[in-house]
């Protein structure tokens, strides 16, 4: 293991134990909500042995940025979920950092504004100022309009004037405070539209600093460093994993008998939305209901037909609405750009015939699912503990 | 870089079938309804469109077809590079065709103008419905369902959905006996059953309330 793959294990490893997982308790896994035969299904794709590229189940899925073809249940009741259509396979991802090239300024994927690059050490670079506000910057693509943040390992190599960070929203970032050490800093901002910046500015003319491991991610933090050369070839480990969706025809499905699923049970999706536009978690069969999860903007419709009353939490906190949440009021609640537990309560599911995530007509989810599990309504407990392994997985903090 | 691909609806099976593998010596397997996405015109859908992830051989099968508009990200030198978005890319594909996506319509608003030329949401009853603004108006002024002003706005049928049956107002709105984009009969809800089109007129168009002629019961 190399030195920048252990640190990330380490961190990891604090984030399970932040998430609430105390030291030397074996960490809580959601195999024991299906221990005694209790229907459901789980959909991990964190578990590379559980996907496929195609629906059949024949090429198994080994690197990230390959498309998922089928998802094998992991309760063990064979609801393995699948999609045989090219076009509306997810990719698996892990990518968190949205630049590439962060190991190499010198590459065109930089643009150097009234810049020279010279010397550093492996992966760093010192840039100088030839002109007055000189660059170094990189468009990256974002969720419309996320708030993310920009971070670099900094240092001052020669000058006094101001150097900042920059997104698309924060133009006007306060000048970082700069001393002859490398230290983390950055710039939280929102991006513009779909395209966000991410700009290392030095305001006066002959000024240098150092810059290596740059990072833009979502959120408004600094969390672990993520290698990224281009976009197939980053580092994975230690990294969450997650089915990446288009937003226009991605999502994935199974079929059973009526019957199959409960009428009391619990839905937990680790879910990220990547633009406003509208979405609905889980539907049985394409254009009509039942469905459930349907987050629209301004919409007064109900979120749940034809799967009982249930009642949403995003990351342990009610929707509001109770029984009656509306598209509207889920569509708030689900925030853009960040990974979030969406929680959905005693849903009455024993009439459906099957189940399908991501891709409604007209409600096709642009954005990621890091996990799914779907399982007898549980006590308040187990909720709970449902609830610390997912946000633990994500780094989220509730 | 991804790609997106659109082909009109009249050349839609023909292309779904070509990348399913359908036909003698076709060496094809990328499953069925590939083309997907319903993109429309003032009167109904007109193209189909995809997203697909990075896929080297499923971008060659698409290239290969005819009647097909393929993007696959690369742009000129000088121009600018194409958005990451798949949402985006898809989005500006089907405006170039001159044709707009139903799935990022807006909801027609309930105060304020209603503008020509837009493709709008509207939420009856729980079902999403698609309308096209034939001319601006005001709905502070008209503001009750938009079946109130047909020479304003007119509904455009999602195809595939099972909705309550509408009186169409002619060929464009009618019920199809071969939905262009299914494949499949038209079906609606009436009197509280499911009804589908067994009979049409000449140009496959059913204009009739069901029990009255050219609908069965499922």
């Amino acid at each position: 293991m190399g030195a920048r793959a252990l640190a990330n294990a380490i961190a990891s490893a604090l984030a399970r134990q932040l998430g609430g997982v105390a030291a030397g308790v074996p960490a809580w896994s959601p195999s024991s909500l299906f221990a005694s035969g209790e229907q459901g299904a789980w959909y991990d794709p964190s578990d590379l042995s559980t996907l496929f590229q195609d629906a059949a189940g024949s090429t198994p899925v080994t690197a990230v940025e390959q498309p998922v073809g089928k998802i094998l249940d992991k309760s063990g009741r064979g609801n393995h979920a699948s999609q045989a259509t090219s076009a509306a396979r997810p990719v698996l991802s892990a990518r968190k950092n949205l630049l590439t090239k962060t190991e190499d300024f010198a590459d065109a994927a930089w643009t150097k504004l009234n810049a020279t690059l010279s010397g550093g050490s492996a992966g760093s670079k010192i840039v100088t100022a030839n002109a007055a506000n000189a660059a170094v910057y990189q468009v990256v693509g974002s969720a419309n309009n996320a708030t993310s943040f920009n971070s670099v390992e900094i240092r001052r190599i020669a000058g006094s004037g101001d150097v900042k960070v920059k997104t698309a929203g924060n133009s006007d970032a306060a000048p970082l405070a700069l001393t002859a050490d490398f230290q983390r800093l950055g710039t939280s901002g929102s991006a513009g539209g779909t395209l966000n910046y991410f700009v290392i500015e030095l305001a006066t003319s002959g000024d240098a600093v150092e810059i290596r491991y740059p990072q833009a991610e979502y959120g408004s933090a600094f969390t672990t460093y993520q290698r990224v050369n281009t976009a197939t070839d980053y580092d994975t480990e230690g990294f969450l994993h997650y089915h990446k969706l288009d937003g226009v025809d991605d999502g994935f499905g199974t079929t059973f008998p009526a019957g199959t699923l409960g009428s009391n049970m619990d839905c937990f999706m680790l879910v990220r939305r990547d633009s406003a536009a509208n979405i609905l978690i889980a539907y049985q069969t394409a254009s009509a209901s039942p469905y459930f999860g349907v987050a629209a903007s301004g919409d007064g419709g109900a979120a749940s037909v034809g799967s009982g009353t249930p009642t949403y939490y995003v990351n342990g906190v009610a929707v509001p609405g109770g029984t009656s949440t509306t598209r509207g009021q889920l569509h708030t609640a689900l925030s853009v750009g960040s990974f979030v537990v969406l929680e959905v309560r005693n849903l009455d599911l024993s009439a459906w015939t099957g189940l399908a995530i991501g891709n409604y007509a007209g409600f096709t989810l642009d954005g990621a699912i890091a996990e799914t599990i779907l399982c007898p309504a549980q006590s308040a407990g187990t909720r709970t503990s449902i609830r610390q392994y997912l946000a633990a997985k994500a780094g989220i903090t509730l | 870089m991804s790609i997106v691909a659109i082909v009109p609806v009249a050349n839609m099976k023909a292309a779904n079938d070509a990348l399913a593998g359908v036909g003698a010596n076709n060496p094809n397997r990328f499953g069925s309804n590939n083309f997907s996405v319903p993109a429309y015109g003032s009167t109904g859908v007109t193209h189909a469109a995809l997203h697909s992830w990075d896929d080297p051989a499923f971008l060659a099968a698409l290239k290969a077809l005819p009647n097909v508009v393929v993007d696959d990200g690369t742009r000129p030198q000088g121009q600018p590079p194409a958005s990451l978005d798949p949402i985006t890319r898809t989005k500006e594909l089907i405006e170039a065709q001159g044709a707009k996506w139903g799935a990022q319509a807006p909801m027609l608003p309930t105060t304020g103008n209603a503008t020509a030329g837009t493709l709008y949401a509207y939420d009856r009853n729980g079902t999403r419905e698609i309308w096209y603004c034939i001319q601006t108006f005001s709905r502070s002024t008209y503001g009750a369902v938009p079946d109130t002003y047909p020479a304003l706005i007119r509904r455009i049928r999602v195809p595939g959905t099972v909705a309550a049956w509408v009186q169409p107002i002619d060929q464009y709105d009618a019920y199809k006996l071969v939905n262009p984009f299914t494949g499949k009969p038209d079906e609606c809800t009436f009197g509280g059953f499911t009804w589908y089109v067994s009979q049409a007129d000449g140009s496959g168009n059913n204009v009739w309330q069901p029990g009255v002629f050219g609908w069965t019961k499922r």
